[in-house]
């Protein structure tokens, strides 16, 4: 059965990419902590009107000539960002601006979001079990 | 997998923190490492950089070691009349490794290691909770 179909496991899984990725981010940060010159790096926050944005794609002209000129926006690949940090603790005199603790900080955060979402994930397949008849204990 | 990156990008990380502490352990072992004859060099402190480099297998950005150079600060002079490396004037060179610089240089090499390996603790957490999700 194809579990991707229903919005909620997409949704889940979406978010479980961008915090997995955003993990690996951080993990990158925190390994250049002794780096000279290395900024450290953060994820773009996921936001609802851009992802509204990439849903409804901007209207384009079809191609329905073979001598038509095929004017259409070619499509952005389906990852996220990670941009340079905005906001910068400090920076050493080697220009390393890498805040171990500030790392660490945004490293249980996204522990933590992941965890929230195997845990709704689990929740919906239980209810899909209630449903199949097999009990819902999850 | 993403979250298998990070591991790898973690382990560089503490292999490059590894290495620092090697290299700190040799300078503090030959702070006494004196010449052998007059006009002889003792030993030289050694420094470690680091640098970011690529790993096109991966697509990330890994640590490296980018050198291990010689400190090219003067030595010190200490007056040693008995010493078989002592010059004309009694005086032989000593090494320029200050322990108490190297003992800081150790404890922010261990903080960034421990860093490194509660990155892996997380992202450990991370992957067998995806893994449960079978269950």
């Amino acid at each position: 059965m194809a579990f991707g179909k229903f919005s909620v496991f997409d949704a889940l899984s979406r978010k479980m990419g961008w915090l997995s990725q955003r993990q690996n981010v951080l993990a990158q940060n925190v390994a250049n902590a002794d780096t000279p010159g290395f900024k450290p790096l953060d994820m773009e926050e996921a936001q609802f009107q851009r992802t509204l944005k990439r849903a409804l794609r901007p209207m384009a002209p079809r191609v329905t000539h073979a001598g038509h000129v095929d004017a259409s926006i070619p499509q952005r690949p389906e990852s996220f960002r990670s941009d340079e940090a905005k906001e910068k603790y400090e920076t050493t005199p080697t220009g390393n601006a890498v805040v171990l603790e500030e790392q660490l900080v945004k490293v249980s955060d996204t522990q933590m979001d992941y965890q929230t979402m195997t845990n709704l994930y689990k929740k919906h397949m239980g209810m899909f079990r209630i449903a199949l008849g097999r009990g819902g204990g999850g | 997998m993403d979250l298998s990156k990070s591991l790898h990008i973690a382990a560089s990380g503490m292999k490059a923190q590894g290495t620092r502490l090697r290299v700190l352990s040799e300078n503090i072992a030959n702070a006494e490492s004196l010449a052998q004859q007059p006009g002889g060099d003792p030993y030289r402190r050694k420094l470690v950089t680091f640098e970011n480099v690529m790993n096109d297998e991966l697509g990330v950005n890994q640590v490296k070691i980018k050198d291990v150079a010689p400190d090219r600060s003067p030595f010190g002079r200490e007056y040693r009349p008995g010493h078989p490396a002592a010059d004309g004037d009694g005086y032989v060179t000593t090494p320029n490794v200050n322990s108490l610089i190297e003992m800081s240089d150790m404890r922010e090499a261990q903080r960034s290691y421990e860093a490194n390996l509660k990155v892996i603790e997380s992202s450990r957490t991370m992957l067998s909770r995806t893994i449960d999700l079978l269950r």
